[in-house]
Parts: structure tokens; C-alpha cells; sequence
């Protein structure tokens, strides 16, 4: 009876110690997500897609929204290329024999109080699978923005918290979500995989380590030459959303001012 | 059961005693139907046009047809010809001859061509039969392009001589541009077999007549009756449109309730139409029309009900006899001008939207007092109307912009040019539209046209080698056993690899000290992550494997320009964009010194594919003067257009082949 009672007392105190733990997660997640809401923005864009397939073309557009993250105080924006265009995968998972060119004519950073801001792509990294947006016109005041130079790091495991812009029918509400790192991938360039939400699509979405720093943000991942297996139906070795470290975007951002203006 | 069964034995045997004799009969019969009707076989290439996502865009197809007067008057389908732009049939002895399109009718699916004049004179034409003679079991022959092959005949018998859609099925419409062409078609059901491409094409008799004009496949094979497609036709030659009356009503087959076997059965009567002014009410039974009895008892007599309306003189007062609880009535009735439902829908495109006018009938079935106003048929998205907050949907009505009403889709378009405007930007859209019962005012800030994608691609270090993997399976075999690193598949030419004097074959195995660690599939971009790790102009140190260990050093460049980043020039004349030329293409099409632009892409229906331009193409000349780039291209074609060329002629790589493609040009539409 003693040992069942001392079993018993160390479950609680075990229990209430988890316990603790997550009401301070749940607490750092929301301060954090205060902090951030406003820099994780929707973006929408119109393609012009012209697909080619035994040597003639046809031209089709669509409207498409994806989340972005404003990376300074201009409104420099990052978000995931294949979100935009999805000519940045078609080349590594497209069929044989066909072909996708694409053009991205509008470009609009909507944040969550409805507001748009007219937008431009001026960068876009296909290995990254990022894409770099600015204001078309500099904002009249200074936009809520995340510090890529405060980079965060995360092990196996480790607690993350992932937060997510929803759509319309959700109007636009912050998506909270704590995960695990379920993978650190060290080569050929670090990433790290987390489990994806169900509610709503997480690719673009920032991840942040437990400290609040951000780890970096969510992509899609397509693999090319050797590691992509066509013969694999599930699509496991072909693209798998991963998480692009801080580091990766800071160097990615900071390139656009080394590029030739066009 | 015994007696059946030896009547399915009896008769293939009895048909096979005589078949010598019958066969050589009817071969002589077929050959000569055949050749009577051959020469004025034609096949019928046509770029016509669609409204999708707002805008107008080209289309390519093709059907057939017959000659049926010596000046070159061709007889097709509707579905084939009614939406084209431009015609270019092929005669039976090959030639291509232009046509126009003369006028077309949704309702029976018939239009009629005119080929352009040619100095040898006039055209070999087929003779029209009489499809009231036909039986079932006569032999038939369809002739025509199936699938776009050239000319080419199949046999078979009338199956039905007044084929309807089956309601067994559910309700089955054939509907063209607003018609239901099943309203007006008793269709010659037949069992020769037609497949697309032969739309428009003849149905021949043995008498080497057209007894019919091929339309459809449903199970059987079914053609318009010649008796139909001739009147029809000839309305289109002499007035360009067929003009009919209506009365405002619709029938239907006597219900077997009332017990009755004359007589038709009026299901609709449109308000204030001359069937409502006339007294006419759902209910009655029409028992004649200017002393010409009524019966619709089957659904086979519809559409000689409607055909016989059509026919009545229009304006022409008549009197009408119908019965109304048991008490039969006369009244006088005026035909009117049957309105046509063919409305031709208008690309406006400085804003992305296509409109269409409304018909009366649409007007009236929508519960609207007139039929002003632009009724959207597809909006782009990345257009102006596409960003309008609320979204305008197919079947809204536009009836203003601003405080401007629309009456009609023309005076849309002219509305929204004078409006829309670079200069006048940035401007407030305000369109109002009717949804249902619903009037909606949409709003558009518009700052900017058609934005231009002018973005670059981020540039990384570049060694420039293709690679695979050193799998130990691979590593074995080229005797470097427990090795881990790349084999070089290729080098690009020009590029840091080739400079350095790396070749096919060497393996790569360490940078700069660091040993490569592939020796899996999935480690297929460890090398190419190693190099970008790098500064652009960085020097490098390879340990490779050539017949030994050996080190190299090469000064990594930057990653080659992207195809999106060159420059490219859209030819709208003829419907195709070409670029420079990379690296890359140099190399993976073995390319060498070549000078030329690479084709990008070619609209479908434009000029360029008609004349079978590819995507992937490399021009080499245009009209035997040779481009060595972009500017070498637009030069030679402004220089074509400026001479308003016949003919251009591009000599091109496809793959390892050399060849010439002729494009026709019309420059008639040139800006």
C-alpha cells in the first residue's frame, strides 16, 4: 500500500510539473505571437502561366494567396516562390514533354487589418525556394517586421512555436501552434523538418524557437538529380516542406542589394 | 426458339449465296457514289476563337465539308466553322484554298464557306438528294477528315430516319450557342462510323447524292437530312442568316391522359408574344395554324412541329385553332422574326473581362423589363475586373460605370476605354452590376496595368559540371573501390569547370580539402551545396581521380543567367516569343557556334502554329535572312511587316533536324 501511495504521489508531482511546463509555453507562445502577428502577412499574387506541351502553348491565370513574413521596416518580404509560382517545383515533379513559364503581373501584401500594399518580386532563389517582395511605393510608416539577424537554434525535439495568417473565412486570424523539431537535417545544408498543421497550409509560415527567436521559416523542399525518385508514388523522396534557418534568409535578403537592378 | 434461331443461321447464308454477284454490284455502286462526291470533299482547317478567364483567345481545330456550288460555296457544321477567324480548307487534290465564312445557324448546326476564286475556275461541287427518300437499310456513305486524316470514306446503312435524343437517358440536349439544335433536327440515324473530324462532313447515297451533312455520334451515327441543311443553306448564300417566325409558344407530345391522338399539346406560352395576344394558354391544345392540322403525339414530331412554325411568313396574320375545356376556339395570329440566340461575345481587354449582350428571351427569362445592359461571361484574374471588390461572377449584369449606364456590351467597352486610362491612373473603379435581385456597386483602385514580372534570380557560385553520384557499385567498376565523391557527366561550355580543364570522366572526389562524402542517389547535390557555400570569384582546390589522384583549381563564376532574366520579344503578328539563347541550351542541344533564337512558346491558333512553328524551335533565318539574336530577329521580322509579306519563312533546328516553316501572314489585323 506504501509503494502504491508513493507511486501514486510522484505521478502527480510528474503530472503537475508537465502541467507547469505547458501553461509557460502556452504563455511565452502568446506573448510571442502579440509580437509578431503584425509581420506575418498574406500575400496575393496573379500568375500568367503559359504551359507548353508538344511545342504549342496556352495561357491561363489565376489569383493565389500565400503568407509571407515582413523582414524589415520598409516591408521587405519573404515567402516561399512555389507558393507564387509554381513553375519554381513543376521542373522537378513535371511531366514529360511539357513546360511552364510564368509571370507574376500583381503582387499585393494584405496585412490583418485588411490593408493592402501594392508589391514586387525582385528576388527569387528556386534551391530556397524563396522569393523576396517589396513595396512598390514605401509605405508612409514603418511596418512591424521580424529581425533576421536574431537567429534562433533548435535541437531534436525542442519545442517550436509555428503561428500561421488563415484566410478569409477565417478573417485572417494568427494561427498558434506548438510542435517538435522532428528532424535536423545536416547535409548537403542544414534544415529542419516539423510536423505541419492540419488547419491550414504552413508552408511560408516563420518558426520560432522557445526562446522567441526565429529558427526560420517553413518551404517546400524539391529534391533534384539523383535524390528525386520518379518511380516513388508517394512523393516522399520528391518535395517535403523543411525549415530554411534564419541564417539561410538573412543571406538570401542581404543578396538583393548586391543584385543588378533590372 | 427453334424456329429463331434458324432464322439468324438461315439468313447470313442466304445473304452469302449471292454475295459474289451482289458484292461486285455494289463495289461498282460505291466506287462511283464515291467518285461523284470525292472531288467536292474537303477538309476544313480552322482558327477560331474562345472567351475564357477574359480575354479572347485563339483556338485550333478542324472538320469537314462538301462544295456544293461551282463559285465555291462549302457546307460544314456550325460547331465547326461558326466561331472561326480563319479558313483554310483543303481540296481533295490537296491544295489549300482560303475561305470566308458566309453565315452560319446554330439551330440546325449548318454554315456555309465561300472558298476564295481560283484561276483554274470553278470548283468541283456535289449534287443534294432527297433525304424524304431515304429507308432504312439503304446503304450510306460518310465521307470526310476523321480525327484530321485526309479525305476518307466509311460505309454503312440508314439505321433511322428520325432519330431524336432519348429522354430514356435523362434529358440529352444537343445546345449550340444558346439553340437547342434538337428542337429543329429530325437527325438520319446510320451505322457508319464517324469520329471527330468528320463533323460537316457528307452523308452520301448511292446515287452518289448528299443525302445528309455528318453532326454527331451517340451510340449510332447521325446526320442532318439534306432536305434541312439545303434550305438552310441556301438562306445563308442569299441572305447571310436564315429568318424565321415564332409565335411565342412551345409544345409538347399530347399527354395520354387527355385520351386524344390529334392535336399539340401547349406547354409555354411567352408573355406578350403573338400566342399571348393571340389567347393562347399553357393547356391548350393547338389543332391547327392557317388551316394546317397540328399532331404532336411522339416525340419524333416536335421538330417538324417547330420547323413548320419557323416557315410561317412573318408579319403575315393567320388564324389559329385550339381547343380549351372541350370547346374549340379561332383566333388570328402574327408571326414575328424569331429572335436569334447567337450573341458574340466582346473582349475588353484593357480591363480582363469578356461581356455578352442579352437577348430578349433571356432578358424576359431573367424577369428583367429589357434587355439592356453586359452580361459577363469571364473575368481574368489578374486583370482589372478581377481585382473588383465584390467579385464580379459570370451572369452578373453590368448597368453602369460610375454614374454612366451600359446598354449594351459595345457601349461597355467604349465606356471603359475612355476611363481606364495609364494617364488617368490612379483612378476609382465603380462598376454596378445586378446579381439576381440584387444591385451591387464593385470598387477597383486601379494604379497600374499589366505589371511586369521583372524579378531576378539570386546568383550563386557556379563550377559549372553535370555529375552523378560514385555509388560503390560505380566506384567499382571504375576501379576506385571505397572512393566517395562525383563522377563529371559534363561540362558546361565556357564555364569555370572547362576553364580549370575538368573533363568527362574525372572523378571529383574532395574541395578543397573537404572530402566529398556522396555515395548515394540522395546525395546527388552535395557538391553543387559545397560550391555555393562559396563567394562568387572564390579560387578552389579539387582533388579529382584521372588515371590517378590530380588536383585542379578553379575560379567559381556566378550562376548563368536564368532564361526568365533574357531578353525575349513576343512577335503579336504571329503569335510567338522567342529568346536568346543560354549556355545551357548550347550544350543540352549540342548547339555549338549555332547563332539563332530559341522559340519560347506558340500560341495555339495563332499564325505561327498554324504554320507549325514549335516551342523549342531554334530560328536560324527569317525569309533567308539569318538572325544571330534577338535584335537580329525583331529587325528581320519589322522588315517582313514593313514589306507586308505573303510568306515568312523561318529556317529552324528541331532537335538535329534542319527545316523551313512557311507562315502565312495577314497583316490586315497588324497594329
Amino acid at each position: 500500500m506504501r509503494t502504491i501511495i508513493t507511486a501514486a504521489a510522484l505521478g502527480w508531482a510528474l503530472s503537475s510539473y508537465a502541467w507547469a511546463q505547458d501553461a509557460a509555453t502556452s504563455e511565452a507562445g502568446r506573448q510571442l505571437a502579440k509580437k509578431v502577428a503584425d509581420a506575418i502577412v498574406t500575400v496575393r499574387v496573379a500568375t500568367k502561366m503559359t504551359m507548353t506541351f508538344e511545342g504549342e502553348s496556352s495561357n491561363q491565370e489565376r489569383k493565389s494567396e500565400s503568407q509571407g513574413l515582413v523582414v524589415d521596416a520598409k516591408g521587405s518580404t519573404i515567402v516561399p516562390l512555389s507558393n507564387l509560382d509554381p513553375s519554381a517545383l513543376f521542373a522537378a515533379i513535371g511531366g514529360e514533354g511539357m513546360s511552364m513559364k510564368t509571370d507574376i503581373t500583381d503582387v499585393k501584401l494584405v496585412r490583418s487589418d485588411g490593408t493592402e500594399i501594392d508589391a514586387k518580386i525582385v528576388l527569387r532563389d528556386k534551391d530556397l525556394d524563396l522569393a523576396l517582395l517589396v513595396p512598390t511605393k514605401q509605405p508612409a510608416a514603418s511596418l512591424a517586421f521580424v529581425n533576421l539577424a536574431e537567429a534562433g537554434s533548435a535541437e531534436a525535439l525542442d519545442p517550436v512555436f509555428v503561428f500561421s495568417r488563415l484566410g478569409r473565412v477565417a478573417n485572417r486570424a494568427l494561427y498558434h501552434r506548438v510542435t517538435f523539431i522532428g528532424s535536423v537535417i545536416e547535409r548537403p545544408r542544414k534544415r529542419y523538418v516539423v510536423e505541419m498543421g492540419q488547419l491550414s497550409s504552413e508552408v511560408g509560415s516563420p518558426v520560432f524557437d522557445r526562446t522567441g527567436k526565429l529558427l526560420g521559416l517553413i518551404t517546400l523542399r524539391a529534391a533534384t538529380g539523383g535524390a528525386a525518385d520518379a518511380g516513388d508514388a508517394t512523393g516522399r523522396n520528391s518535395v517535403l516542406p523543411m525549415v530554411v534557418p534564419s541564417a539561410d534568409l538573412l543571406k538570401f535578403v542581404s543578396s538583393a542589394a548586391a543584385a543588378p537592378a533590372k | 426458339m427453334r424456329s429463331l434461331l434458324l432464322r439468324f443461321l438461315v439468313v447470313p447464308l442466304l445473304l452469302a449465296s449471292g454475295s459474289a454477284v451482289a458484292s461486285a454490284q455494289s463495289r461498282r455502286e460505291i466506287e462511283r457514289a464515291i467518285g461523284a462526291v470525292k472531288p467536292a470533299l474537303v477538309r476544313i482547317l480552322v482558327a477560331g476563337v474562345e472567351y475564357q478567364q477574359g480575354r479572347e483567345e485563339k483556338s485550333e481545330s478542324a472538320g469537314s465539308g462538301v462544295i456544293v456550288r461551282p463559285e465555291g460555296y462549302v457546307v460544314t457544321n456550325h460547331h465547326v466553322a461558326g466561331w472561326a477567324k480563319r479558313l483554310v480548307v483543303t481540296l481533295a487534290d490537296r491544295t489549300e484554298v482560303e475561305a470566308d465564312l458566309v453565315g452560319t445557324d446554330p439551330l440546325t448546326d449548318i454554315s456555309v464557306l465561300k472558298l476564295r476564286p481560283r484561276p483554274q475556275g470553278p470548283y468541283p461541287f456535289a449534287r443534294w438528294g432527297d433525304s424524304s427518300k431515304l429507308r432504312v437499310g439503304d446503304p450510306v456513305l460518310a465521307m470526310g477528315s476523321p480525327l484530321a486524316l485526309t479525305q476518307s470514306v466509311t460505309q454503312g446503312i440508314v439505321s433511322n430516319t428520325a432519330m431524336v435524343m432519348p429522354d430514356l437517358l435523362g434529358r440529352v440536349d444537343l445546345s449550340l450557342d444558346g439553340e437547342d439544335v434538337g428542337s429543329m433536327v429530325l437527325w438520319l440515324g446510320h451505322d457508319a462510323r464517324i469520329q471527330p473530324g468528320n463533323s460537316g462532313g457528307p452523308l452520301v447515297n448511292l446515287a452518289g447524292e448528299v443525302v445528309g451533312i455528318n453532326e454527331l455520334e451517340y451510340g449510332l451515327s447521325g446526320a442532318i437530312p439534306s432536305n434541312l441543311a439545303r434550305k438552310v443553306a441556301d438562306r445563308l448564300i442569299a441572305d447571310g442568316r436564315v429568318v424565321r417566325a415564332d409565335l411565342g409558344l412551345r409544345v409538347q407530345p399530347l399527354l395520354k391522359s387527355l385520351g386524344r391522338e390529334k392535336g399539340a399539346l401547349v406547354s409555354r406560352v411567352v408573355k406578350g408574344s403573338p400566342a399571348a395576344q393571340a389567347g393562347l394558354l399553357p393547356g391548350d391544345i393547338l389543332l391547327s395554324i392557317g388551316g394546317t392540322e397540328t399532331n404532336v403525339r411522339f416525340p419524333e414530331q416536335v421538330p417538324p412541329f417547330n420547323g413548320f412554325v419557323a416557315s410561317l411568313p412573318v408579319g403575315q396574320t393567320a388564324e389559329v385553332a385550339f381547343e380549351r375545356g372541350g370547346k374549340v376556339q379561332r383566333a388570328k395570329i402574327a408571326p414575328v422574326e424569331r429572335e436569334s440566340r447567337l450573341v458574340r461575345p466582346l473582349a475588353i481587354k484593357r480591363i480582363g473581362l469578356v461581356v455578352q449582350d442579352l437577348t430578349r428571351s433571356e432578358a424576359q427569362a431573367l424577369g428583367r423589363q429589357t434587355p439592356e445592359g453586359a452580361k459577363v461571361q469571364s473575368v481574368r484574374p489578374g486583370g482589372v475586373a478581377g481585382s473588383l471588390k465584390p467579385q464580379l461572377r459570370e451572369g452578373d449584369i453590368v448597368v453602369a460605370v460610375g454614374n454612366q449606364p451600359v446598354r449594351n456590351s459595345k457601349e461597355l467597352r467604349e465606356i471603359l476605354e475612355a476611363t481606364v486610362q495609364p494617364e488617368k491612373m490612379p483612378l476609382v473603379l465603380a462598376l454596378t452590376f445586378e446579381r439576381g435581385s440584387e444591385q451591387i456597386v464593385s470598387v477597383a483602385k486601379v494604379e497600374r496595368l499589366d505589371g511586369q514580372d521583372t524579378s531576378l534570380e539570386a546568383r550563386k557560385a557556379y563550377l559549372g559540371v553535370s555529375t552523378q553520384v560514385l555509388v560503390p557499385e560505380l566506384a567499382a567498376v571504375l576501379g576506385v573501390e571505397g572512393r566517395k565523391g562525383f563522377r563529371v557527366t559534363a561540362v558546361a561550355s565556357g564555364s569555370p569547370a572547362e576553364k580549370a580543364g575538368l573533363k568527362v570522366g574525372d572523378l571529383i572526389l574532395a574541395v578543397d580539402d573537404q572530402p566529398l562524402e556522396a555515395s548515394r542517389p540522395e546525395d546527388a547535390e552535395e557538391l553543387t551545396e559545397t560550391i555555393r557555400q562559396y563567394d562568387i570569384g572564390a579560387e578552389v582546390e579539387l582533388k579529382i581521380w584521372r588515371q590517378g589522384p590530380q588536383t585542379v583549381k578553379a575560379t567559381l563564376g556566378s550562376s548563368p543567367t536564368s532564361p526568365r532574366e533574357l531578353r525575349r520579344h513576343r512577335d503579336e503578328d504571329f503569335e510567338f516569343t522567342v529568346r536568346d539563347l543560354t549556355v545551357q541550351d548550347r550544350d543540352g542541344k549540342r548547339l555549338g557556334g549555332v547563332q539563332g533564337v530559341l522559340v519560347e512558346d506558340v500560341a495555339s491558333g495563332g499564325w505561327a502554329a498554324l504554320g507549325k512553328l514549335s516551342a523549342g524551335d531554334v530560328i536560324l533565318s527569317v525569309n533567308g535572312q539569318a538572325v544571330a539574336d534577338i535584335d537580329g530577329f525583331r529587325q528581320a521580322m519589322a522588315d517582313q511587316k514593313a514589306r507586308k509579306s505573303k510568306f515568312v519563312v523561318l529556317r529552324v533546328l528541331r532537335g538535329t533536324d534542319e527545316m523551313f516553316i512557311e507562315m502565312e501572314a495577314d497583316w490586315s489585323a497588324s497594329q
